[in-house]
């Protein structure tokens, strides 16, 4: 089981980026500059908002005053 | 179930409205973010990004519509304000007032829109066309529904459940929040 789980590791790191992509595997920089910033936002906006929600829920729920909402 | 049951159970801090709103717009900004990323990495490959020639986007009047979007919030501000201080008449008036508004933009959009096809950019004519089609009509989209949701629970506010307005002042933000962020990389 170890050795499977070695060799997953040499295989993954071995990997190549996928060349025919246009956008993340394409030459032209500026295509591959903005997927990388476009990624970047698709992958910190969601966790802002879920952390938002955490926070504000937290908030909520630990109020002393009984305010539900009118 | 009898009185006394009611009693005893209390409502939720969070009410249903509130929850079912903010899922739907969690799922409308990942949409934005998604068109948005498109017509970034769409703009950065095309190698000669431009607005096709005898086009002139309407900035100024754009701005302008801005600015109704902009007030159309405040008043949605002011009648949550209100709806707090429990005064069901002026909260009413500030979501007419917050619909109005809303429905003024997408009045002065449609009517750039129709300038614009008749100047010959559509979706189909350029790249450019078919983004700013894409982008400025899903937000148009938007706008349009939750004007016509303001009016509409504007009008038959008093027998809404609990939530409701805070409810449509998380959906009326959002409409007005995106704008901004489309407008700067659509039109410029």
């Amino acid at each position: 089981m170890y050795i499977n789980i070695i060799l997953s590791f040499l295989w993954m790191s071995a990997s190549h980026s996928v060349f025919a992509c246009a956008a993340c595997g394409f030459a032209d920089d500026g295509t591959q500059g903005a997927y990388l910033f476009t990624a970047g936002i698709l992958t910190l906006v969601p966790l802002m908002m879920i952390g938002g929600l955490v926070w504000w829920v937290r908030k909520k729920f630990n109020s002393n005053e009984d305010d539900y909402e009118s | 179930m009898n009185q006394q049951a009611q009693s005893a159970v209390k409502p939720s801090k969070i009410s249903s409205p509130v929850i079912g709103m903010g899922i739907f717009v969690f799922t409308e900004v990942m949409f934005f973010l998604a068109l948005i990323s498109a017509f970034l990495v769409i703009k950065a490959g095309t190698p000669e990004w431009s607005i096709p020639d005898g086009i002139t986007l309407p900035i100024y009047t754009t701005l302008f519509n801005t600015f109704l979007l902009f007030l159309s919030g405040y008043f949605l501000w002011n009648a949550g304000s209100y709806h707090v201080k429990k005064n069901l008449e002026e909260t009413k008036s500030q979501l007419t007032k917050a619909a109005v508004f809303g429905l003024i933009f997408v009045g002065i959009q449609g009517y750039e829109w129709i300038q614009l096809i008749q100047y010959g950019m559509t979706m189909h004519s350029s790249i450019f066309g078919a983004c700013f089609y894409l982008l400025i009509g899903s937000h148009g989209l938007h706008a349009l529904m939750g004007a016509v949701a303001l009016l509409y629970f504007a009008n038959v506010f008093e027998k809404t459940q609990r939530g409701t307005i805070h409810a449509l002042m998380i959906f009326w933000f959002l409409v007005v929040g995106i704008w901004p962020v489309l407008f700067g990389l659509v039109y410029f």
